[in-house]
């Protein structure tokens, strides 16, 4: 295997909350190379959507460090422009803005950057046509079905083209068909140069990682098996 | 899409909210606008009845109430006519009269006929009134074009009846609107004999106005110079206070409008957390965050000031019909109320959307995404 660049590195990143939920990661490490495809799986609870946060500057971690493309997340003053450029996050319930059309949820979140208006317009239509919604660009999202929905947030992670895109049960609410072209998306992205960081339970896409990392008690298990083999 | 195009997509989608709160802006706006008109107009007005004489500046009684109540005596007027620099100075006692509801506010003027072309008086019609006719009268041209009367018509005030000997003209509208009658004899009639309401002086060729009005002050300290606008209120409290009033109500306009504002904003802020959020974990920065709630708050209420100016222009209309501004109030429109309407939307808009601006800029995104 070719030596690949750094993506992203978990070092020693320790998350606790006050009350309850107390002590959520535990000095959890791991590293994930450009052109990757890792799956974190785990129990509910265990810490996964809140690695997912932390990677994504939404939230910052008690302890430890958290480098992207080299550079520590928690140490960075812009964290909207890392948030804007640097990653993508395909959350679990799609947050998708009801009263903006498909192709307006894609390109709002270009509007910080420096693309012109007619640019933005037409990468946004790039996007939706890469998952398979260009016949629906001006549809609002209560009209749409869960997969469709899903895709628009497949497509707006993509919208500043972020080189690592992390991805909060991107396939748990979908049918076979649509699953597998929300894995394909992802895997695209991979074999793009960019990395893939999803958290799941969906089996379909723990089948299509490169890896699958266990998250238990805040801590990556020392048996961290592969994935399928690429296509 | 654009911001500005997103900014009022937000604004269109809660239309009626924010017709709503236009409408709490206009309301203000009218507020301001009316007012400002009146004061204005009313301050226009009262510096007209000063400006009648073309003089460089009038003298009257300092503090007064309101400059027709301002008395100064005949020896008075001789100290200022004789003061160094002074060309001259014309005495002329001003009241008013109430002819009809339709003519409330009838300016009577009174004055020596040897002074009417000093005083800038041109009669066009008939002639000037003598120093003792007792049932003479002047109308300037624009009263006796509103009465429909003419030189040799009987012209009948309160209880008394005057004939008309003379139409005049000083191309001023508060002067030609009223009648000029032999000072003695209007004195008499108010039972004010020998006294005079005001002096317009003119200086002499190449002498500075502002040192004769300082000599003229020195030497009266009972009395007051008027060359402006701004001078006016030395001599009419009046006006001072309608001016307060007029301060007083645009700072009570802009706080109510600023209140509905705030209103709006913050209720769209606790609706919207999870938008805000959304927005923040994409990659939107604060200040843009802070652009997007201040900026449909400034759109709001500059809809709500174009709003305002028209409804201001329809209750100013309205407060002409007023009986008791009836011959006072000539409603004056300057840019500078349209200005100051605009800059009262701005002011509303910052005051209202400030906090939930703020508080959007704020969020942290992951508790406003996961916000319920």
């Amino acid at each position: 295997m070719t030596e690949r660049a750094q993506a992203l590195r978990v070092d020693d990143v320790v998350k606790s909350f006050p009350g309850n939920r107390g002590l959520v990661l535990d000095h959890l490490s791991f590293e994930i190379a450009d052109g990757e495809f890792v799956v974190l799986e785990g129990p509910s609870g265990g810490g996964k959507s809140t690695t997912i946060h932390l990677i994504a500057a939404l939230d910052r971690p008690t302890s430890g460090t958290i480098l992207v493309h080299g550079r520590d997340v928690t140490r960075r003053r812009r964290l909207d422009r890392f948030r804007r450029e640097e990653v993508g996050v395909i959350f679990q319930l799609h947050n998708l803005l009801p009263h903006l059309t498909a192709l307006q949820n894609v390109e709002i979140v270009m509007l910080g950057s420096k693309l012109h208006r007619s640019q933005r317009i037409r990468r946004a239509r790039e996007l939706l046509h890469s998952v398979a919604l260009d016949d629906q660009a001006d549809v609002y999202p209560p009209e749409l079905s869960g997969g469709e929905r899903q895709r628009i947030a497949v497509a707006r992670a993509l919208a500043n083209s972020p080189r690592l895109l992390l991805a909060d049960e991107p396939t748990g609410s979908l049918d076979n068909d649509t699953a597998e072209l929300v894995i394909g998306l992802l895997r695209s992205h991979c074999a793009a140069g960019g990395a893939v960081l999803a958290v799941s339970h969906d089996q379909r896409l723990t089948g299509g990682a490169d890896r699958v990392l266990h998250l238990v008690g805040g801590r990556i298990e020392p048996a961290v098996r592969s994935g399928a083999p690429r296509p | 899409m654009t911001f500005v195009g997103l900014l009022a997509h937000n604004v269109w989608r809660r239309r009626l909210r924010a017709v709503v709160t236009a409408v709490a802006v206009a309301i203000g706006v009218t507020a301001v606008m009316a007012l400002g008109v009146l004061t204005t107009s009313l301050r226009e007005t009262a510096v007209a009845v000063l400006q009648i004489g073309k003089a460089d500046f009038s003298v009257a009684q300092q503090g007064a109430s309101d400059v027709l109540y301002s008395t100064l005596s005949k020896e008075e007027i001789d100290d200022i006519r004789s003061a160094k620099g002074v060309k001259s100075a014309i005495g002329v006692f001003v009241q008013t009269a109430h002819i009809s509801a339709q003519h409330p506010f009838f300016i009577e003027i009174g004055l020596q006929p040897r002074d009417l072309p000093g005083y800038g008086v041109q009669v066009v019609k008939g002639r000037a009134f003598t120093a003792t006719a007792s049932d003479e009268i002047m109308l300037g041209w624009r009263a006796a074009k509103d009465f429909g009367v003419g030189v040799g018509d009987r012209f009948k005030i309160e209880e008394r009846t005057f004939r008309v000997v003379g139409i005049y003209s000083t191309n001023n509208a508060i002067g030609d609107a009223g009648g000029m009658f032999p000072a003695a004899e209007l004195q008499a009639w108010h039972t004010l004999p020998g006294v005079y309401t005001l002096a317009f002086v003119k200086v002499e060729p190449g002498v500075k106005v502002a040192a004769v009005r300082r000599a003229v002050e020195k030497a009266n300290p009972r009395l007051a110079t008027i060359a402006t606008a701004t001078d006016f209120g030395r001599v009419d409290r009046n006006l001072v206070l309608i001016t307060a009033a007029n301060v007083g109500g645009s700072i009570l306009a802009l706080f109510i409008g600023a209140t509905g504002v705030m209103n709006t904003s913050l209720l769209s802020f606790y609706e919207r957390i999870r938008e805000f959020g959304l927005l923040r974990a994409t990659g939107w920065n604060r200040r843009r965050l802070f652009g997007l709630v201040l900026g449909e708050a400034l759109i709001v209420s500059f809809v709500g000031a174009a709003l305002g100016v028209v409804t201001g222009f329809i209750a100013v209309i309205a407060l002409t019909r007023v009986p008791q501004l009836l011959g006072v109030f000539h409603p004056s429109y300057h840019s500078g109320i349209f200005a100051r309407a605009l800059a009262f939307a701005f002011a509303m808009a910052v005051l209202g959307a400030l906090y939930p601006a703020i508080q959007a800029a704020r969020l942290a995104p992951l508790v406003a995404l996961q916000h319920e």
